[in-house]
């Protein structure tokens, strides 16, 4: 644990620039960008701050005690269903991040794909898709391609320019991460069906950069924090630098309750619990929420006033809605020969060929896929599920299969694009209540069939890859009944030009509250095809520099 | 386990065969918290079950008062409960020429996370065992599962290697061979070198056997 995290401190009852809630992938880098600007901040982050110490191979804890992750156990239950007409059981897997400084940046896997030009205009290309509230970005992939520079030598991105990648101004700072006997399968299999597999844009080091280590290849990494500081969460990239500037205050195990607004309609106090358990509000000129797109919406809905009584900030009737997640599927195959896939970073090779799909094919989607292990490398979980190619699941010879699912597996994995749908969203439960007696969140969500006819063709995919890969045997799948909670949570507080359809501008600032931005996963207005982190911290760059002009314009 | 198997088990479709729910179950001790290959697809039957006792009594199972007696050397377990486990731990990863749950201190770790907020887990466990012993004496004439032979043993497990209460006793069987040793068992190694894995922090290239046979053709 981090000694005290404050380098300044502001008391409470005098105004700040700004009040940030949350300290993730995007709340990171607006603390960073801010403060060292020149504004006071402060940062207002539920969670602990932890450091490289504090992170342990400890499987068990993890993802069996959900160290990292606050669920029912510890005081925090959601409620999921799959539509309006049901009502919402306790959620399984729910709308999962991590609840620390850097958020779910410290336990990614750091997969860092940009959009292409495509993304940002891919609803008038298309056409409307019934059921899908799809629709054009309100900026272009040249307005984001500086950002997304950005992220890659300020946050440290390993990989390599394929000829068909979009443009970038700027080589990455670093050179790709060696290939994993994963990917080799995966690279000669794409290769032999005439598909196009390169080096997989990553956000860890593979050489040292900005003073921090190259990765160690440790292998607890997609669910884990890493020890060696290699892993380029805002954790580690920007939160010192935050806190170096003199002008951050990060006050963590500070859970926020509302923002208030005053008689003018402009946010103008935070309300939260501090570790004590003491209510503390601290004023503020403006509010920035990155507090990712479960808990942003949820906040707003939450701060709904006698002047917002639908929600702060909710005058379009957006906030909540269009959730999306990214689908998924994954074939495994088994080898003659030692995979280890348990080493290294999850993934080193993409084939990007399914980026989009053919029209023809009679239903929208893309996405990517890359070589893991099947297991996130992970040895308990691993023998937890061994058995998957008929062998024992318990007995004498269960030893064998969970050693042989350990050692030759490889798994081919898509990730793909979700449609926005209104239909899927995030509200506030009306029973359940968490440890502060605030609502827990309600998600309301069902795929698009769009989304499960792409995670179909892309289990598909992948099967014909294993065989051509020479897998001796080889199992797919994909949810095909819809998914049910994520880790990628997205477009519950769309960014548009038109007030009535979207909740904050190009620039990421409510349409209705001038001094109060949503900056986060929030803000995407499509999916992203499977890998959305790239684009949230390249956002929340171009938010961070925008701000800082309106604040030295006065246009705040 | 078909293609079928693991769709169905991810799916949370209801109506699921007998086979299906073990295998639902069994998923169920897989990790959720990341996304890839399996990861996501499985909601946890066990602590989903872990978490509706929770919600409906409106305390943390872990401040719930168990009505079991625990042992002076357990937590949470009892003498006769504790006997049982060790049976059956026994049989899931037995101990031939290479050690297994009873090495690994599986009935330790049990009883550490059982009192860490599982209580509803405890009770399928107690019911479980109670029906087990009910078994041996009605099939084999004998009062507690312990006491049969390895090979009564098999064919009583055999025939419930489908239920939640095997499913459960299984995933925190295996989980032990692996947990680190502040969770009550003997630490990871056991597991460890069943499986080939080791407690390095740090690996080199190349990491497998196709991945150095691509370095060595200069692929
Ligand atoms: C295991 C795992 C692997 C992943 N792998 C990838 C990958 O390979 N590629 C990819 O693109 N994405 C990946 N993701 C997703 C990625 O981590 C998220 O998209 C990203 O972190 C979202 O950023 P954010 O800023 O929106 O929110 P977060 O990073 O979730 O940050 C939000 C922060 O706000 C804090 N907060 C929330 N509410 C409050 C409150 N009321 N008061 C105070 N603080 C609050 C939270 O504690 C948290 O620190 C992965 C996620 C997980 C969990
Ligand atoms: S594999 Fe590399 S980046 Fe991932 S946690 Fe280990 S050292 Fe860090």
């Amino acid at each position: 644990m981090a000694e005290n995290s404050a380098a300044v401190t502001f008391p409470s009852r005098e105004e700040v620039d700004f009040v940030i809630v949350g300290s993730g992938a995007a709340g990171g880098i607006v603390a960073k960008e801010l403060s060292t600007a020149g504004f006071k901040v402060v940062v207002l982050e539920q969670g602990p701050h932890l450091t490289a110490a504090d992170f342990r191979h400890d499987e068990w804890g993890i993802e069996h005690n959900f160290d990292l992750m606050w669920n029912a156990r510890k005081g925090h239950p959601q409620t999921e269903r799959r539509d309006a007409s049901e009502t919402a059981g306790p959620a399984g897997y729910g709308l999962a991040y991590a609840h620390n400084v850097g958020g779910s940046s410290i336990h990614f896997s750091g997969n860092f794909w940009r959009l292409r030009p495509i993304d940002f205009i891919e609803a008038s290309v298309r056409g409307t898709i019934p059921g899908a509230n799809f629709v054009d970005w309100p900026i272009t992939y040249d307005e984001l391609e500086p950002y997304y520079t950005k992220v890659d030598w300020e946050i440290g991105v390993s990989g390599l320019q394929g000829p068909w990648d979009p443009p970038r101004s700027r080589n990455y700072p670093c050179p790709p991460m060696p290939i994993k006997s994963s990917d080799v399968l995966l690279e000669r299999a794409g290769k032999a069906l005439g598909l196009n597999p390169y080096p997989a844009p990553v956000a860890i080091l593979s050489a040292p950069h900005n003073g921090r280590p190259a990765c160690i290849h440790c292998g607890f990494c997609n669910g884990f924090g890493c020890e060696a500081n290699a892993k380029s969460s805002s954790l580690v990239a920007m939160i010192p630098l935050a806190l170096a500037s003199g002008n951050c205050e990060l006050r963590t195990s500070c859970t926020v309750s509302r923002v208030n607004t005053n008689d003018a309609g402009r946010v103008n106090e935070v309300v939260y619990w501090d570790a004590a358990g003491e209510e503390q509000a601290q004023l503020a000129k403006a509010v920035v929420l990155c507090a990712n797109g479960a808990e942003t919406p949820r906040l707003l809905l939450l701060s709904a006033s006698a002047q917002h009584p639908d929600g702060l900030a909710n005058g379009s009737g957006m906030v909540g809605k269009n959730l999306m997640f990214n689908g998924y599927s994954a074939a495994i195959g088994l080898f003659e020969h030692p995979v280890n896939a348990y080493k290294s970073i999850p993934a080193t090779r993409v084939i990007h060929d399914f980026y989009e799909l053919d029209p023809a094919l009679g239903f929208y989607g893309g996405g990517g896929i890359d070589g893991r292990h099947p297991h996130r490398g992970l040895p308990m979980g691993t023998a937890l599920s061994a058995g998957l190619f008929g062998g024992a699941s318990w007995g004498s010879d269960f030893k064998r299969s969970m050693t042989q699912e350990f050692t030759h597996t490889a798994a081919f994995d898509g990730h793909t694009t979700s449609l926005p749908q209104e239909t899927n969203n995030v509200t506030l439960d009306p029973d359940v209540k968490d440890k502060f007696g605030r609502p827990a969140i309600r998600s309301t969500y069902k795929d698009h069939p769009d989304d499960i006819a792409t995670m179909k063709f892309f289990m598909e995919r992948s099967l014909e890859l294993m065989d051509a890969a020479g897998a001796i045997q080889k199992i797919g799948f994909y949810p095909e009944n819809g998914q049910q909670g994520s880790v990628h949570l997205l477009g519950t507080c769309r960014m548009g030009n038109d007030p009535a359809t979207s909740v904050v501008d190009k620039f990421n600032r409510s349409h209705d509250v001038p001094n109060l931005f949503m900056v986060d996963g929030s803000s995407m207005v499509t999916s992203s095809r499977g890998q959305p982190t790239m684009t949230i911290m390249a956002l929340a760059f171009r938010a961070a520099d925008n701000i800082i002009q309106f604040a030295r314009r006065g246009e705040i | 386990m078909n293609k079928r198997d693991v769709n169905t088990a991810h799916s949370g479709q209801p109506g699921l065969g007998n086979r299906e729910l073990s295998r639902r179950q069994f998923l169920a001790g897989l990790s959720t918290a990341a996304k890839g290959s399996l990861i996501v697809l499985s909601v946890p039957a066990i602590l989903t079950a872990c978490r509706q006792a929770d919600e409906s009594t409106g305390t943390p199972a872990s401040e719930q008062t168990g009505d079991t007696a625990a042992s002076p050397q357990y937590r949470i377990l009892n003498e006769a409960l504790a006997t049982e486990l060790d049976a059956i731990s026994a049989r899931i990863v037995p101990t031939d020429d290479t050690p297994g749950a009873r090495e690994a201190g599986s009935v330790r770790f049990m009883d550490v996370v059982l009192a860490d907020g599982r209580q509803d887990q405890l009770a399928t466990i107690e019911l479980g065992v109670t029906e087990l012993n009910a078994r041996a004496n009605s099939q084999f004439g004998v009062t507690l599962f312990s006491a049969l032979n390895e090979a009564q043993q098999i064919e009583l497990l055999t025939a419930i290697e489908s239920s939640p209460f095997f499913s459960t006793v299984r995933y925190l069987t295996v989980a032990s061979l692996f947990a680190m040793p502040q969770y009550g068992g003997t630490g990871p190694d056991v597991g460890y070198n069943l499986i080939g894995m080791t407690h390095a922090h740090a690996y080199t290239p190349p990491f497998g056997y196709y991945d150095a046979d691509y370095a060595a053709r200069g692929e």
